[in-house]
């Protein structure tokens, strides 16, 4: 992650994130990660963690908003709560305005939680449905020892106005509310403490679209007129790339890539950001289909794969050094590698497999070998021994595979940086990038898979 | 054109509450042909849903059907007639509800509904909630049928099906959830599915794999489809015509293409103007201001027109019906606004009025005061 690590950190950013990690036990409880086995000792305990947030570097500069976008299950919502230390680091730092969030407790993080504010995505359930709403605006005030009675009144009238509510309806309870309104006052309560920093967790996304627009339009002005730096987490590109900045895609736990809002969109240099933006439907009936879809799930977060995590469903997995097939003869024996995997045949006679999977040509020498021994075992129905071939031999063999990748590449349309891991931009790396951040990076981002 | 498979005329459902009768559904006409897929689009509140659950007659008290014809392939699933003393009372070839139950709902039309949890059982694994469902309706006994709902999951994409097939519902993503509700939908092969936002929960690259896969097995096996949705990117992918719902009634129809290059209500483009593009970057959104009103005591004249950003004093008092405003040669174009010619009731020369836009948003609460979230 180091490719926006902290060697050439920005001195005005607001907020910088170093190497965050956030493991989940996945064993709590009593019998938790207990197994019986048929030997002794019988009962074995193991634990594994959910590593929901692993190794996520990137700063925020003052005034500016960064988009943190990425499938459901990611961990984006997981990051949001650590950076705000809602949730305990389990490696890693948080510098908020200088400080080192993470080693905070206390009173000292109280009182810096003035200055961070949190907008989460339900905006029934984030509202206690029991209390007007002119009291919940002012109750972090009241936590924070703001103002007196008057005065807390006073501003949250105001802050209703300003979120584009009447101040008459301080004396409402949140049902009065649509959806909308509701959201709105949301954002009238992060805003009463003056904080300089908001994280939004989809702060739109349970509204209708016409609403969606009035929100975000809002939450712009309110930016300009407080100057509010914003860590904005959406599954929507669309929203993302209306509002933010710069940023960041996230798989499985990891940045992918990072870069300025113009240059992530118009030139993405990571195949998942690529799959991603090919996914979504455009509201233009003339835009023609997508080239190729992303297929199988997301890997279990509990035993993420080794080197790049998005390898398993990557369509531009990179060949192993061993073998020297044509492009379009490894494509195939990816995709039937991966058909394996998914058990997504029936047929086992190796001839109609080859002409099924491979119409390009069978690979030959070694490669070729291999595959006529994974054909044997499916023609014997041994199907865990051709995956286990299958994959040990040429997925795991891939430099995407082996090595973590992490560079920093020339952004062509900003002049802003531009972070993709992907082996395939080793090439196009930025000198200085690939001395420092790479084989720092690796070194540091290949520790803890050593564990495994 | 050959005959519609499905042709809805006049249909109105309502929902008849203490505060009032809720005008849910409000005269809407649309037909279904074969192997098209047939967009309904609207904002939350738009009456969508109720229009889907009236065509399957699943409205329940204190909602009804109060009006309107609804025939599939030549039969009547609702249809109402003048009684000798003047009240309305069901035709006679209308299906009784055990018809509908064991011939049209599931075997003729189904549905899949917007969250896929709910509608599986969760104490049931899936392949025997898709083999029961197999077995009821297409007569086959189990072994056959489990056969057919293994067949039917690898179609559906779900893999290693064999394993899958004892597995339960909460052992499924969500992507996975909703392939085995097409998969039990597709099933008994009907001739008209109906799609209540069956994506909407979905990841993005969920969705675009769900939106192909619906793709190919509509050429497939030559479905037709009602799509339910809000968003207007999944009708521009994957909708052959598209019905704009706003407020109960119908007030745009077209082909997809003709919508968006060519577009007629002002709510249409309103709602195109208002969404962020993936594709493009847009400076500023222009949003519809204020809320939709509530279905209980909707607008005077254009249900729209206390929105509208082209609204004037005509708009208030004149309710445009759908009318044809295609150029002669073009594939029909039905828009609902008077500032069209084929209205001619003196938009030109109205006077603009002062929508909500003006007051911002302090306009925003309901005139019940949300009582009847």
């Amino acid at each position: 992650m180091s490719g926006v690590g902290p060697a050439e950190s920005d001195p005005d950013a607001l907020l910088q994130v170093r190497d965050l990690c956030k493991y989940f036990d996945n064993d709590s409880g009593l019998l938790g990660g207990v197994s019986l086995g048929d030997e002794f000792p019988y009962v074995s305990r193991s634990s594994s963690d959910v590593r929901a947030v692993d190794g996520v570097s990137f700063d925020i500069k003052e005034g500016e908003t960064l988009g943190l976008v990425g499938e459901s299950g990611c961990g984006k919502s997981t990051l949001a709560r650590t950076v705000l230390r809602l949730l305990e680091p389990t490696s890693g730092s948080v510098y908020f305005q200088g400080e080192d969030l993470a080693s905070l407790s206390g009173e000292p993080l109280r009182r810096m939680r003035k200055d961070m504010q949190m907008i989460f995505q339900d905006p029934q359930s984030s509202l206690d449905p029991r209390m007007k709403v002119g009291p919940i605006v002012e109750e972090p005030m009241q936590a924070h020892g703001m103002l007196d009675e008057e005065g807390r009144e006073a501003r949250a009238k105001e802050l209703l106005e300003k979120v584009g509510l009447d101040p008459q309806h301080y004396n409402r309870y949140p049902h009065a509310f649509s959806g909308g309104q509701r959201q709105r006052v949301n954002l009238a309560r992060a805003l009463s403490v003056n904080p300089d920093f908001i994280v939004c967790d989809e702060p739109v996304s349970a509204l209708d679209v016409s609403i969606q627009a009035q929100v975000l339009n809002t939450m712009e002005e309110l930016q300009e007129e407080f100057d509010l730096t914003y860590l904005f987490i959406a599954h929507d590109l669309s929203v993302i790339r209306h509002i933010s900045d710069r940023v960041a895609v996230m798989y499985l736990g990891n940045v992918v890539e990072l870069a300025d809002k113009e240059e992530l969109f118009e030139n993405p240099k990571h195949p998942y950001t690529r799959a991603l933006l090919d996914a979504i439907p455009v509201p233009d009936p003339r835009s023609g289909g997508r080239d190729e879809l992303l297929s199988g799930d997301v890997p279990s977060p509990i035993d993420p794969p080794s080197g790049c995590r998005f390898r398993t469903r990557c369509p531009k997995l990179i060949q192993p050094e061993a073998y020297e097939m044509t492009d379009e003869t490894w494509r195939s024996v990816v995709r039937f590698q991966r058909a394996v995997k998914r058990r997504a045949f029936e047929e086992t006679d190796p001839d109609a497999l080859r002409s099924r999977y491979f119409d390009g040509g069978v690979p030959s020498g070694d490669a070729g070998t291999l595959l006529d021994e994974a054909l044997g075992h499916i023609e014997r129905d041994e199907w865990d021994d051709a995956e286990a071939l299958l994959t040990e031999r040429f997925a795991d063999e891939s430099v995407c595979a082996t090595a973590k990748p992490a560079y920093e590449i020339e952004s062509t349309l900003s002049d802003g940086r531009h972070y993709a891991a992907c082996h395939l931009r080793r090439d196009e790396a930025v000198a200085s990038a690939v001395d420092e951040s790479a084989l720092d990076g690796a070194a540091r981002l290949g520790a803890p898979e050593a564990d495994d | 054109m050959t005959e519609p498979l499905l042709s809805v005329r006049d249909l109105k459902t309502q929902f008849f509450t203490e505060d009032g009768t809720v005008r849910a559904v409000d005269g809407i006409s649309f037909d279904v042909y074969e192997g098209e897929i047939v967009g309904l689009v609207g904002e939350s509140g738009a009456g969508k849903s109720v229009a889907t659950s009236s065509i399957l007659r699943l409205v329940d008290s204190p909602g009804e059907i109060v009006g309107g014809e609804i025939e599939f392939k030549g039969e009547t699933i609702f249809g109402l007639e003048e009684g000798d003393a003047g009240e309305l009372r069901p035709r006679d070839e209308m299906l009784t509800e055990t018809q509908m139950r064991k011939r049209i709902r599931g075997r003729e039309i189904a549905i899949i509904f917007q969250d896929p949890m709910e509608s599986l059982n969760p104490v049931f694994t899936v392949g025997g909630q898709l083999r029961e469902f197999i077995e009821i309706n297409r007569d086959l006994d189990p072994a056959e049928a489990k056969e057919e709902a293994i067949d039917m999951l690898r179609e559906v994409g779900i893999p290693a099906p064999e394993s899958r097939y004892d597995e339960y519902p909460h052992q499924f993503s969500g992507g996975m959830r909703q392939r085995v509700l097409i998969a039990m939908a597709l099933a008994c092969q009907p001739d008209l599915i109906i799609a209540d936002e069956p994506t909407t929960a979905l990841d993005v690259t969920v969705e675009g794999e769900i939106l192909e896969m619906v793709t190919a097995l509509q050429e497939k096996y030559d479905t037709s489809f009602i799509w339910v949705t809000h968003d207007m990117s999944v009708v521009a992918e994957i909708c052959d015509r598209v019905n704009v719902m706003y407020l109960g009634e119908i007030i745009e129809q077209a082909e997809v293409d003709d919508l968006f290059y060519d577009t007629k209500h002002p709510y249409t483009s309103a709602l195109l103007d208002s969404m962020p593009r993936p594709d493009k970057t847009v400076d500023e959104l222009r949003p519809i201001e204020g809320v939709m009103p509530e279905a209980i005591n909707p607008p005077s004249g254009c249900r729209f027109h206390s929105r509208c950003p082209e609204a004037r004093e005509v708009c208030r008092e004149v309710h445009p019906d759908l009318r044809d405003l295609s150029d002669e040669g073009e594939a029909t174009h039905t828009g609902a606004c008077v500032k069209h010619d084929a209205f001619d009731v003196g938009y030109g020369d109205s006077p603009a009025i002062e929508t909500e836009t003006g007051s911002g948003f302090s306009a925003g609460l309901t005139e019940t005061g949300g009582e009847a979230e």
